[in-house]
Formats: C-alpha cells, structure tokens, sequence
C-alpha cells in the first residue's frame, strides 16, 4: 500500500514525519526494524533539507511503500539531495573514530553511512529535474 | 530544546526536555554542553533517559562538547534507551565520551 507526504523545508518536521512513518509499521516489524527506518529517514530528510535547494517553496516529498517482504522509502526532491558519487563512494570508514586523534574526530558526515547499513538497499535516481533516494528494508 | 542542569557531588548533570534530538536540536544541544563546560563544569554527565531518538546532527552535538573537555575536566553521557545505545555502538562513542547505564551510577563513579 502507498503512502504519500509531503514536508516543508524545515529541521522541525523532519520528526514528525518520520514518526508517522514508522506508526505505519504495525504489523510484521520488530523495534529494531522500526527504529532503523526512523534513522535512516531522518538522516535523509535532514540531509535533504540542510544540502537541497535554497527554494523554501518546494517541498520534499516521501512515498512509503508496505508489501508483505519489505518497506521501500523515496524521498521525492526537486534538487539533488546528494551528487550520485557520494553513493557510489560510500566510505565504509565513515564510523570510525581514533580515540587518540579526539580533535580530529570529525563532528558530521555519518549521515549516509548510517543510511546504507539500517536499509537492506540504498539506491539514487535522477529523473528530469526530480530526484528520488530509494531505501529498502526487508521485513 | 529546552534543560535542566542540577549538580550533584561536584557533578553537573544535564537534561534535555525533548524525546528525539535531531537536526532541529542539535545546535541548541551543542550550545548547552558547551556552555555548561566553559561556564567552569569539570565534570559534565548528559542525561538521555528520557530520550528516545538521537540522529548524527546531535551526535555531532556530542563529539563537539567532548573536544571541549580540558585535562582535569570529564564528559560522559548517561541512561541511553535501545535505539541510541545502538547508534553510539555502530559508531563508536565510546571511544569518544563515557557511557554509564544511569546518572546514579555515573555520580557514584565520578564522586569516589
């Protein structure tokens, strides 16, 4: 079944839309699954709100697919949330941290490295001036 | 995001009033851990129990007050639910701030 929203370009409905995704996942899914796709869509509304386009009238929209296997997310932009290179370039030392370097412990950029591994799949389409981040997780 | 800080034994203890520490929080979390450290709290013991939720932006929040931490001075983060004990687990917090399962617990330690 489809569900669809829509967001404003604001940090403080990131949240709330997440929340009403995962009120979705009723049946079929543990807390663990629940909690990754609250995470991984925060990090991706986040990143589509902070990184997209400066134009405070277009809005971001989410379609949330449930099947009987898997819940798929696209997250609906009108500018590229991010260059397709960063996806295909995922660096799998993202998470790590030097406890004897804590300065150089850098303070953001985990937001795609969580992306990719709550989801099952991660993939990036662009398709005319329309961008859509598709995150899978199987049941 | 609103907190409460109280002091117990020396120790500062810090508590958001929100469930879900995200993006929209994050800077007025930075804010708060860092003004409470350059406002002369040695030891400074963040309270998450009553959060449920926290995402990379206030992880960031995080990792900036532990780099502001002098050499006498402590930071560490106490009572995290599932989710958030997870999140420091894949990314390796602990190697950045001290995790006690409670603030009873991180006052017993820090005061002996």
């Amino acid at each position: 079944m489809l569900h669809s929203f829509t967001m404003p370009r604001d940090l403080a409905a990131i949240s709330p839309l997440a929340q009403s995704v995962t009120a979705l996942m009723t049946t079929g899914y543990d807390q663990d699954a629940r909690d990754a796709v609250d995470l991984a869509l925060v990090e991706a509304l986040s990143n589509a709100v902070k990184h997209g386009t400066q134009e405070s009238a277009k809005l971001v929209g989410v379609d949330v697919t449930l099947s009987d296997t898997e819940i798929v997310l696209e997250i609906i932009d009108s500018s590229p949330p991010m260059p397709l290179f960063l996806l295909e370039d995922i660096n799998p030392d993202a998470l790590e941290v030097d406890e004897n370097d804590l300065q150089n412990v850098p303070e953001s950029g985990r937001g795609l490295a969580l992306i990719v591994m709550m989801m099952d799949e991660v993939t990036f389409h662009h398709i005319g001036n329309q961008t859509r981040l598709r995150l899978m997780r199987r049941r | 995001m609103n907190y409460e800080t109280r002091t117990d034994q020396g120790i500062t203890l810090l508590v958001p009033d929100v469930t879900r520490l995200d993006a929209s929080t994050a800077n007025a979390l930075r804010e708060a851990l860092i003004g409470q450290l350059g406002t002369g709290a040695e030891k400074l013991v963040l309270d998450l129990s009553g959060v449920s939720f926290l995402d990379s932006s206030a992880l960031g929040a995080l990792i900036a007050a532990a780099k502001r931490v002098g050499p006498s001075g402590h930071f560490g983060v106490a009572g995290t639910q599932p989710a958030v004990a997870r999140l420091f687990a894949l990314t390796h917090m602990d190697r950045v701030f001290t995790l006690y399962p409670s603030t009873a617990e991180a006052i017993a330690r820090l005061s002996a």
